[in-house]
């Protein structure tokens, strides 16, 4: 076989393996979105489905109408949506001030946020509630959303591509006459954008599925959001496997979306990490 | 000329002043107090969120506390209790047998599917985009979803690896096979977000190393072992640090698909501490888990940057 | 620097831990005693576990209410079965405790303990003392809420026991006659029937036996104990010792590993009680009369018929279990709330008839229906639930522990080892050994 040949039997199979690996990681999505459309028959079957026989709409219709899931959608992506602005707001500015200044208490600031990420959520709960109690905050938005406001990964992310500015553009604005201030948001932060909208993407995709805090905080379905919506749906008596993944595919379809709107961005601002630690 | 300007100097430096630098008008003093400024948000939230009920938790783990009675001192009773406790022991035994069961096939996967995507090829960014998605969605549904494909009757898993002969599985079910069925479905989530940083670290590689590598006749694979992984080194620690401690946190697909079951043998230790203090509210008793918890994470911290330094320096 | 960091971290640590201490313990904060003015405004916040028919009858009772009080407000609340009664013990402590709600009569240890409920007040019932409050029910149905002289709920919501409900059609299929109605089967035939019953296709099993309830461990003691019972057994003694190693147990256990390996039950394939059931999933249940409705509902073409709770051959007492979800009404609120709390208890425990029909729930507060007696009324609904009824006075409740969840969960744990094949001696010695340790704290 001439080299061509070769290379192009490499390249085939190649793009065949990659396609296999696609369906077989996509696998278990595709299969949420077309048990959702089951009937529950068609899922206790023994002989195994793919495809539903035809697309049984009134699953979802079901989720909205009985489990007041329109409710929980909304109550998502309002508190969502703050965590993610206010971590866009100060994870910048927090990572900014690690990665190109000094002063005293900086190692505290560290130390303090890399405790965070090693202790698991269950081991700081209770306290947690405790202190929410007492600011008065049970059972209300902000409640749900101030634990979150900044997250360590979303500093030490920060920081990463903060070091990646050159100083020279910093130390230019600073002979210019320029304050700190109009440095940091006329320069600075748009040289790291591509890791603004990493950092949006993996707030978000954090905070959409939080469950446990959700779950503790509040009282009333008033301010529940999804992922306890879907807990819900482990009553006592009924698993409706058709509902459950209706359900789950309600909860998991904004966040692919947004991914996929903003995926070529992301990936540049994920992929363009250097030099990490 | 210069060197008598030089030592003028030297002898005629003011004495450093004894602040800390903050207060002035130098240059120096203003970029210290807009870093402070700019780092304050930071210590309020994370002392107050983090730190501080981190204390509390340490503090409460001398007491025995039933959440809405008086807390009454135990000394280091609780740790002693913990250590006799057969169940505690499971936990951090299954805590570490799940982390590393699924950790280190991360490593691989990711990296090798990190080495694919560093070449240029036909349709990247789309199959770089769909290798993503299990990573997207939210860790509640994912477990869902697998619970139902874990079904010993209909699930699609149990279905598809009886086409390859295995039969009479009940993954979930069986204490020998649950942890199995929890380390399958989180090494499928977790892939993609390593693979991404290791292809972040890989770009990072200046190509004129493979070049001059290339001039000198080495192989591909030389190239790979001698300058590729070497360079990985601290992306690598970065992931194994980070990997792992992710992995001994994990808590929702226990919660949702087994309750710490069948028996105790996927009871994790953050299960453990979730059950001690939120269901049979012993706040004192989970406290203390929870220290043994952080210093277990900060040991393998410390022994993984240990490990990886003294490579390092071969 | 590096002294300076560790100075100031010490620092820190120390004045933390000094913080801490004076914050805790979280005292929550009680209602102060305001001056009773009536038609004051009040909310009230009224939780329950969300069983779905009982939610729409919930929700028209307290707009009935709300109706004949304008000037109260409830918020109605329900949460899953899992981890119910901790969202609740979870709210008191924030301070958000619910002033009226459901809970099981397990749970009734662990709230005296914590001060959580408060005795009845038997002038929102209409009469003038506990006494004539207690004989406004069934005999004996409030003996489960009963302490220190007072009565601490305001009346049973359900009231259930346990027996046997199966798939005739199945049964004939299999060749097996119906059960008898007035006499329980033994266990040992349970088993056997059981095992007859189990279909498999290949290796999957299409339909099993006998649907163990695996899931929560309330389940696990609701049957499990009976069984414990007829073999003489307590799990826990008058002093509240657990003994995981009594003979009665090492029966209970072997049997359920002999059932296990006969193949009458099937942990693996529990999707869902009903829903399995309904659709020939499993050929037999554990059920109580609030099954009938939903069985029904899922599958109007279902032959079911009831049988007796089995009984072991060698029992020395017939014995079934009795359970009760019971209203409490919250001794945290301030007294308008509790009074007002107690007047809705008082229209909730008056709707025999909704409760019945809508929902399946046996009441025990007495009444006239339709010119019957409540068990009259309840018997002609399905004649069937007749059976059921006939197993309620061998009931005895649960055992009561304030350590009722972790004690619960031991078992729970228990009976998967034994069920995946281990040895019923070491897993029972285990789980003593944790239920020693569980008592001691």
């Amino acid at each position: 076989m001439s080299r061509r040949t070769l290379r192009l039997v490499g390249t085939i199979s190649g793009q065949l393996g990659l396609l296999a690996g696609a369906i077989f990681i996509m696998a278990p999505a595709l299969y949420m979105l077309s048990a959702s459309f089951m009937t529950s028959s068609e899922i206790f079957s023994t002989q195994v489905k793919f495809l539903p026989a035809s697309l049984n709409w009134e699953n979802y219709v079901e989720v909205f109408a009985r489990f007041n899931f329109l409710r929980y959608l909304s109550n998502s992506v309002l508190v969502t949506g703050a965590v993610v602005i206010l971590n866009l707001v100060f994870s910048p500015m927090v990572g900014y001030s690690l990665a190109k200044f000094n002063y005293p208490g900086k190692n505290v600031l560290l130390l303090f946020i890399l405790a965070t990420v090693m202790v698991p959520f269950t081991a700081i709960l209770i306290p947690l509630f405790l202190i929410i109690r007492n600011f008065g905050w049970v059972n209300t938005y902000q409640g749900l959303i101030m634990p979150f406001a900044m997250s360590a990964f979303g500093v030490f992310l920060m920081r990463q591509f903060m070091l990646g500015v050159p100083d020279d553009y910093i130390d230019a604005g600073r002979i210019d006459g320029a304050s700190e201030g109009r440095i940091y948001f006329q320069i600075v932060l748009p040289l790291i954008q591509p890791a603004l909208i990493t950092l949006a993407i993996v707030v978000f995709v954090a905070n959409w599925d939080e469950f446990l805090w959700m779950l503790v905080v509040t009282t009333g379905d008033a301010l529940r959001t999804l992922p306890v919506g879907l807990a819900k749906f482990r009553e006592q008596y009924t698993t409706r496997y058709e509902l459950m993944m209706a359900g789950s595919v309600i909860a998991a379809a904004p966040v692919v979306l947004l991914f996929l709107a903003v995926q070529r961005r992301f990936l540049q601002g994920m992929a363009g990490l250097s030099g990490l630690k | 000329m210069t060197a008598n300007f030089a030592s003028r100097q030297a002898t005629n430096q003011p004495k450093q002043p004894r602040n800390n630098g903050l207060f002035g008008n130098t240059l120096e003093a203003r970029k210290k107090r807009f870093g402070l400024l700019f780092a304050v948000p930071a210590f309020l939230f994370f002392g107050a969120f983090y730190v501080y009920p981190l204390f509390q938790t340490f503090y409460v783990s001398f007491f025995s506390w039933g959440l809405l009675d008086e807390p009454s001192f135990l000394g280091i009773t609780n740790y002693t209790r913990l250590f006799a406790d057969k169940e505690f022991l499971n936990a951090i035994w299954v805590s570490f047998f799940y982390a590393f069961g699924v950790v280190i096939p991360i490593w691989g996967v990711a990296l090798g599917l990190a080495l694919i995507f560093n070449q240029a090829f036909a349709g990247r960014q789309a199959y770089l985009t769909t290798y993503y998605i299990p990573a997207v969605i939210s860790l509640t549904v994912w477990s869902l979803i697998w619970l139902l494909m874990y079904n010993p009757t209909f699930g699609l898993f149990t279905v598809v690896i009886r086409w390859f002969g295995i039969t009479g599985v009940r993954i979930l079910d069986d204490p020998a096979t649950a942890m199995l069925g929890m380390i399958i479905l989180s090494i499928w989530k977790g892939t993609p977000v390593y693979m991404l940083i290791f292809i972040a670290g890989l770009r990072a590689i200046p190509g004129d190393y493979y070049e001059a590598a290339q001039i000198d006749g080495a192989r591909a694979w030389q190239r790979l072992l001698f300058i590729t992984l070497p360079l990985l080194r601290p992306v690598f620690l970065y992931v194994m640090v980070i990997s792992i401690i992710e992995a001994f946190k994990v808590f929702t697909p226990m919660y949702l698909l087994t309750n710490g079951g069948p028996g105790s043998a996927t009871r994790v230790l953050s299960m453990f501490i979730f059950q001690n203090g939120f269901q049979y509210l012993k706040m004192g008793y989970a406290s203390a888990a929870s220290v043994i918890f952080l210093l277990i994470l900060l040991l393998l911290a410390v022994f993984q940057f240990r490990l990886l330094r003294f490579q390092q320096s071969d | 620097m590096k002294t300076r960091v560790y100075t100031l971290f010490a620092l820190m640590i120390i004045s933390a831990m000094l913080l801490s201490a004076c914050t805790m313990p979280a005292a929550a904060p009680t209602g102060g005693a305001a001056a009773l003015v009536a038609d004051q405004p009040i909310e009230l916040l009224y939780m329950t576990h969300n069983h779905a028919q009982s939610i729409p009858v919930n929700e028209a009772i307290v707009a009935e209410f709300q109706a004949s009080h304008p000037n109260v407000k409830i918020t109605f609340d329900n949460a899953p079965h899992s981890n119910y009664e901790q969202k609740v013990l979870t709210a008191f402590a924030g301070g958000q405790g619910p002033d009226v709600f459901w809970a099981g009569d397990w749970m009734v240890p662990q709230f005296l303990d914590a001060g959580i409920v408060a005795p009845v007040d038997p002038a929102a019932f209409g009469v003038a003392s506990q006494d004539e409050f207690e004989a406004l029910f069934d005999a004996g149905a409030l003996d489960a809420f009963k302490a220190d002289g007072n009565i601490y709920t305001g009346g049973v919501s359900e009231y259930n026991t346990f027996s046997l409900i199966y798939n005739v059609d199945a049964f004939a299929e299999a060749g097996i006659d119906p059960l008898p109605k007035d006499q329980p089967i033994t266990w040992e035939e349970l088993a056997d029937i059981a095992a007859k019953l189990t279909v498999k296709d290949g290796d999957a099993v299409t339909r099993v036996g006998l649907a163990w309830p695996f899931t929560t461990p309330i389940w696990t003691v609701l049957i499990q104990e009976p069984m414990l019972r007829q073999k003489g057994g307590e799990l826990v003694n008058a002093e509240g010792k657990a003994d995981f190693t009594q003979e009665p147990m090492v029966a209970v256990m072997t049997y359920l590993q002999n059932l296990r390996n006969a193949g009458g039950i099937d942990p693996a394939t529990y999707t869902d009680l009903l829903q399995d059931f309904a659709s020939g999933r499993s050929a037999m249940i554990f059920g109580g009369p609030w099954a009938a409705k939903p069985l029904s509902e899922i599958n109007p073409d279902l032959n079911w018929e009831t049988a007796p709770l089995p009984q072991f051959a060698d029992a020395v007492d017939r014995v079934t279990t009795l359970y009760a979800w019971a209203w409490f009404v919250s001794a945290k609120s301030s007294p308008e709330k509790q009074k007002a709390a107690w007047e809705f208890v008082n229209l909730l425990t008056s709707k025999q008839q909704e409760w019945w029909d809508k929902v399946g729930y046996v009441q025990a507060r007495q009444a006239e229906v339709d010119g019957m007696s409540l068990p009259e009324y309840y018997a002609q609904s399905d004649e069937r639930l007749a059976t059921i009824f006939a197993d309620y006075p061998y009931g005895k409740a649960e055992f009561r522990s304030t350590k009722y969840f972790e004690l619960s969960d031991i078992w729970t744990r228990a009976q998967d080892r034994v069920l995946s094949g281990e040895d019923v001696m070491t897993v029972l010695q285990d789980a003593q050994a944790q239920a020693d340790a569980a008592m001691t704290e």
